[in-house]
């Protein structure tokens, strides 16, 4: 079980970081579901059916926000949750949009100690595979790309789905 | 400040500053403070590291956000001069010509200024 309201232990950020990213999970999960939700899907090579828990939102709480914002920072939430448990991954900081071409997130595999680009997306209806694949591609293209290895991760909120992927093999620039 | 220390803020000064409306004179203030952070970090964080290359990368990046072009091409000067990646000093020489490029633009449409002589007469 994933508790987003634990989000920060879980992913080692301060509270400050996490408030509102789990937040936006929950207004974007709250469009269709309730708190017990299984998300389902791969991380990895691994097989995922985890059952998510959040406190439930004001009724009305999503007018107040952007909805490609919600979707984003939602997926954000449960991507990061789930490299964090399901991988042994820790954040180490955000990446600016405007470097990134493809990586949101750098973060630490404490297995390895590999550094991970890690590009996460969201999407409320949309194909997860052929999200997936254009994810990868725009992580392989990070500048960052050479030192560490890229990984994507899509999000998909109409019925909770995950798939995440982690590049080993790649190695160098890509063109 | 520690490394973890300034991850923790220049990762919560970028989600603000991004959710400010691009060019506006709020998301401009909350850029640079993102670029000082980037800059602390370059400082402190060595050019061969992933973590040194998204800094430097960074403080330029923030700066071009930030409107405050000429700091983008100072700080990109020296850290091209370091051991980067192909890949980052690829991007950040991109992001260097993309300063400078502004900053002949704004020179060729900013309105010319010339001066004009005068002499004070006593009443």
């Amino acid at each position: 079980m994933i508790d987003l309201e634990m989000l920060a232990e879980v992913i080692g950020v301060p509270g400050d970081n996490a408030t509102p990213l789990v937040h936006r999970a929950a207004v974007a999960l709250e469009r269709r579901h309730s708190p017990g939700v299984h998300i389902t899907g791969t991380v990895g090579e691994a097989v995922v059916d985890e059952e998510l828990q959040w406190r439930p939102r004001a009724r009305g709480a999503a007018a107040y926000e952007d909805i490609n914002r919600v979707t984003e920072e939602g997926a954000d939430a449960i991507g990061l949750a789930l490299a964090s448990s399901k991988c042994a991954w820790r954040v180490q900081r955000r990446l600016q949009a405007r470097l990134s071409e493809g990586a949101d997130w750098l973060m630490t595999d404490t297995t390895s100690g590999a550094t991970m680009i890690l590009e996460i997306g969201g999407t409320d209806e949309q194909d997860v595979e052929a999200l997936l694949n254009r994810k990868i591609v725009q992580a392989r293209r990070s500048p960052f790309s050479e030192r560490g290895i890229p990984a994507a991760c899509v999000i998909r909120f109409r019925e909770p789905t995950v798939r995440m992927q982690i590049d080993h093999e790649h190695r160098g620039p890509e063109q | 400040m520690s490394i973890e220390d300034l991850n923790n803020s220049v990762t919560i000064a970028i989600l603000n500053a991004e959710a400010l409306p691009t060019g506006s004179w709020e998301a401009e203030h909350a850029f640079r403070e993102v670029s000082e952070l980037e800059q602390e970090l370059a400082a402190i964080v060595g050019a061969q590291t992933v973590q040194g290359e998204v800094a430097r990368l960074g403080a330029v990046a923030a700066s071009l956000s930030a409107g405050d072009l000429l700091r983008a091409v100072q700080l990109a000067e020296p850290y091209l001069a370091d051991a980067l990646s192909d890949r980052s000093r690829k991007r950040l020489e991109h992001l260097h010509a993309e300063a400078e490029a502004e900053i002949a633009r704004a020179a060729a449409t900013s309105p010319n200024v010339a001066p004009i002589p005068f002499i004070l007469k006593a009443a």
